[in-house]
């Protein structure tokens, strides 16, 4: 079935065109791996779908009845609830432990059980001995995955990851990777940013490579990665598998 | 003689403590809604904001205070602050509250303005409210880290009180110095110092404590 379908979204800074027409569709539990350079637009239409940025047109359709136009409707909260993010740079909140952290947004809600739930997920990510740890006390792998416990916690329809392995050592990335896949095992919908190419063709169910605001090519992994089509895909590629 | 001094002084530094008191309670709470002024999209609550700031930390605060309560009766041809010691000590409060409010505003806009956009994002995409931002997740943050400029502003507003005497408000350095006049001794001038020093070395006591209590993250 389709989650999400996203017709013609345009974004522009200023005066720059960063997404020129982007459409593509998602299914329920499928993973979806955005690949291209830097300022291919990337982020912008993680930022663009979680209202992080605010898109100049276009619309995106939610269980194929919830429509949201970007140029006409104003009010985004329920929308934004279908969406989790994860931050290239976690962005955990210093004065809170790791589960606090996870657990912050169910309190203010007035979840019940808040705590329990916390735990459950830090533990699914592996941290649970992490619960009262603050964030500088974890490494940035950890880090990382009490942030996406975190976005986990609401539990979105989607959830997207912004880079979530960039910031991150050789070392430590595994783990995070890991994770993802561990959500991925679960049917999870996600949406991720990446340049481990390696990983992408590994985990995701559709691929989409990027390049100057328009998506130029998606498919299977298979067809995108290893048998592009488009020149530029191929030299992307190229650069970044050597 | 010491006893005597002691007394006439306690009863000028109880003057000083209200004044400071009351200063600090109003002008924090104050100074946080003109950082939210200064800080606006709006250029019509942005400029005229900034331009204040302009106006009263570039002023001297005896000015302020002399301004403030012979003004009104100057141009206005009214006393609005009311006659005698209370009058005067209404005066002193509101150019103080005034000039703090402006100076700790400057220190909350750079303490918020310094936490990262990511810590708003991060909040918002968990579907919480600008205000459950501010009060959960932004506002420990910038008390941690304005605490120290803070800090510097609360011990200078402990001495700044004895510019208050410029308008006859009866503070600590007021009663040290009728001695010289009634009594011919200038020491109770000098032994005003030591509330001074008692004083802001309590506060900084009390500030170190806070500093170690917020100590636990980073």
């Amino acid at each position: 079935m389709e989650l999400l379908k996203v017709e013609n979204l345009s974004k522009a800074f200023a005066n720059t065109e960063i997404l020129k027409g982007i459409s593509f569709d998602l299914k329920q539990g499928e993973t979806i791996s955005i690949i291209g350079s830097s300022g291919s637009g990337k982020t912008t239409l993680l930022r663009c779908l979680t209202f992080l940025e605010r898109a100049d047109k276009g619309k995106m359709i939610l269980n194929q009845n919830q429509v949201y136009d970007f140029e006409k409707d104003t009010s985004y909260e329920t929308i934004r609830k279908q969406f989790g993010l994860v931050f290239q740079q976690f962005h955990l909140f210093p004065q809170y432990t790791a589960l606090e952290n996870v657990c912050l947004a169910l309190k203010l809600n007035g979840a019940q059980e808040a705590e329990e739930k916390g735990m459950r997920l830090l533990e699914e990510m592996g941290l649970k001995e992490k619960a009262d740890f603050y964030p500088y006390q974890l490494s940035g792998g950890q880090q990382q995955r009490v942030a996406i416990a975190r976005a986990l916690a609401l539990e979105p329809e989607i959830l997207c990851f912004d880079e979530p392995t960039s910031a991150l050592d050789p070392e430590l990335t595994q783990e995070v990777l890991r994770a993802l896949k561990n959500l991925r095992a679960q049917n999870k919908t996600m949406m991720i940013v990446t340049h481990e190419i390696a990983f992408a063709r590994n985990i995701s169910d559709q691929v989409l490579f990027m390049d100057e605001g328009r998506i130029v090519e998606k498919g299977s992994a298979e067809e995108v990665i290893d048998h592009p089509k488009e020149e530029r895909t191929k030299a992307f590629l190229r650069h970044m598998i050597g | 003689m010491f006893i005597t001094v002691t007394k006439a002084l306690l009863e000028g530094f109880s003057t000083t403590l209200f004044l400071f008191g009351v200063t600090l309670l109003l002008s924090l709470p104050i100074g946080l809604g003109i950082s939210f002024f200064a800080m606006s999209k709006y250029p019509l609550l942005r400029y005229p904001t900034r331009f204040l700031i302009w106006v009263i930390r570039g002023t001297p605060l005896m000015l302020q205070l002399i301004v403030i309560y012979y003004g009104p009766g100057i141009f206005l041809k009214a006393n609005i602050w009311g006659s005698g010691d209370q009058g005067r000590m209404v005066a002193a409060i509101f150019a103080f509250v005034i000039n703090y409010s402006f100076y700790f505003a400057e220190i909350f806009r750079g303490g918020i303005q310094s936490i990262p956009k990511g810590q708003y994002e991060a909040g918002e995409v968990l579907g919480l409210s600008k205000k459950q931002i501010f009060t959960h997740i932004i506002l420990l943050q910038v008390i941690k880290n304005i605490l120290p400029p803070i800090s510097n502003e609360v011990i200078t507003l402990v001495k700044d009180t004895s510019l208050a005497r410029i308008i006859a408000v009866y503070e600590i350095i007021w009663s040290g110095q009728s001695f010289i006049k009634t009594a011919g001794i200038v020491w109770p001038l000098f032994y005003t110092g030591a509330f001074y020093l008692l004083f802001s070395g309590l506060l900084e006591i009390g500030f170190q404590y806070l500093e170690r209590k917020l100590a636990y993250f980073r």
